[in-house]
């Protein structure tokens, strides 16, 4: 096989990886606003889609930068390394889903990556500092979108107790549900379409097709939004139980304020270049808005889940990504 | 101590993980977890005040 048509597999595979992300990730951008029937599953899907792929206009590359530049030294990247990282991502996402466990494909991508690089060329190539980075924020996403989620849903429920309307009251939040589903798909194209974004370009270095510290693509970054839209698009016709009906029971006010609170943490996120999980956000500020009425209103079992989640999802791929790797080697 | 606020114990644990990641966060960050710990600490804070006043109401 050619070198370049092992690239393009590879891109393929990539691809891949962010239409299935964008496929599983369709519930989180459209549960509430269906459950609530401000638009039907279909208008939803194409909304979340929409929204998904225009994200490549708004809110930049920070994040494509981030896992080009601050994860393994550039010195170290091959085609081979990507590609170790990719399945290591894709197994681990797989497996997981598999057992229930809400794994987040951001982190599983940066555990692969690590992986791959410790297998190819030790320890040393992986940048710590990076590594902290996307480690400290599994933790503080989660607890952003909750302060956030409690916080704007304490407030709304401020300003709308003395409206004794509630049909009035329900009528403008369910529109208002539009404009925080878009900021939500908003933020969830953005910060991951970007993390394909970077191992596409990751394989263009390792290709010698590009430079570390070059602008990616504009065919980069338009493939990675749309492959991710296409993924919303499709993903979202299936899925049933929703991602708000699974944490907490949601009325319109709490979905506004979950998605607002969500979409906030993924843009200050995809702003200074930090990968995180759409899914954990949104479990978070599900749990800050849960958490208004009472504790017991949340259902812990699921959180708990994202906790295990947490510890696996990086030494897991990483593993898978070492194993991958070794094999590679072997059968090269 | 059984009738303690959970919610209020659920949030001041929650700024205490805020505040225990801030030395391995990088520089630049920093403020993030010290923010978040602060923010998380008053929403204990008025947790329990909230339900304070309602034990004391009932």
């Amino acid at each position: 096989m050619t070198p370049t048509l092992v690239l393009y597999g590879v891109i393929a595979i990539a691809l891949m990886f962010d239409f299935v992300n964008g496929f599983h990730d369709a519930a989180n951008s459209i549960a509430t606003i269906v459950a609530t029937r401000v638009l039907t599953p279909v208008q939803a899907v194409l909304w979340a889609a929409f929204w998904n792929f225009v994200a490549f206009a708004v809110l930049g590359t920070a994040v494509a930068k981030f896992i080009t530049q601050e994860i393994v030294k550039a010195d170290a990247v091959s085609i081979g390394l990507v590609f170790a990282g990719l399945i290591g991502a894709i197994f681990w996402n797989v497996l997981t889903a598999w057992m229930g466990l809400p794994s987040s494909s951001s982190h599983a991508l940066v555990g692969g990556l690590v992986g791959a690089a410790i297998a190819k060329s030790g320890g040393h190539v992986v940048i710590l500092d990076g590594l902290e980075k996307t480690g400290v924020f599994i933790i503080y996403s989660p607890l952003i979108g909750l302060a956030l989620g409690f916080s704007l849903m304490v407030m709304v429920m401020w300003i709308v107790h003395r409206i004794k309307k509630v049909r009035t009251t329900n009528r403008v939040f369910r529109s208002m549900q539009l404009v925080s589903a878009a900021a939500f798909s908003l933020g969830h194209g953005a910060n991951d379409a970007q993390k394909t974004m970077g191992i596409i370009f990751l394989l263009l270095v390792g290709a010698n097709k590009a430079k570390i510290g070059e602008d990616i693509p504009l065919w980069v970054v338009l493939s990675a939004h749309t492959a991710i839209g296409l993924g919303t698009m499709f993903g979202g016709w299936k899925i049933v139980k929703t991602m708000g009906n699974k944490l907490t029971r949601l009325q319109p006010m709490g979905g506004v304020c979950a998605e607002t609170a969500a979409a906030a943490t993924l843009f200050f996120a995809s702003a200074n270049g930090i990968p995180v999980s759409t899914t954990h956000t949104i479990t978070g500020a599900i749990v800050g808005v849960g958490s208004t009425q009472r504790l017991s209103a949340v259902r812990w079992g699921v959180a708990r889940r994202v906790v295990w989640a947490w510890v696996l999802t990086i030494p897991g791929s990483a593993l898978v990504a070492i194993i991958t790797f070794k094999l590679v080697e072997l059968f090269s | 101590m059984k009738n303690f606020d959970r919610r209020a114990i659920f949030f001041w644990l929650s700024a205490l993980a805020s505040f225990a990641l801030i030395p391995v966060t990088p520089e630049k960050l920093m403020a993030v977890g010290v923010i978040l710990g602060c923010f998380l600490l008053l929403l204990g804070g008025a947790s329990w005040l909230d339900d304070r006043t309602r034990n004391r109401r009932t």
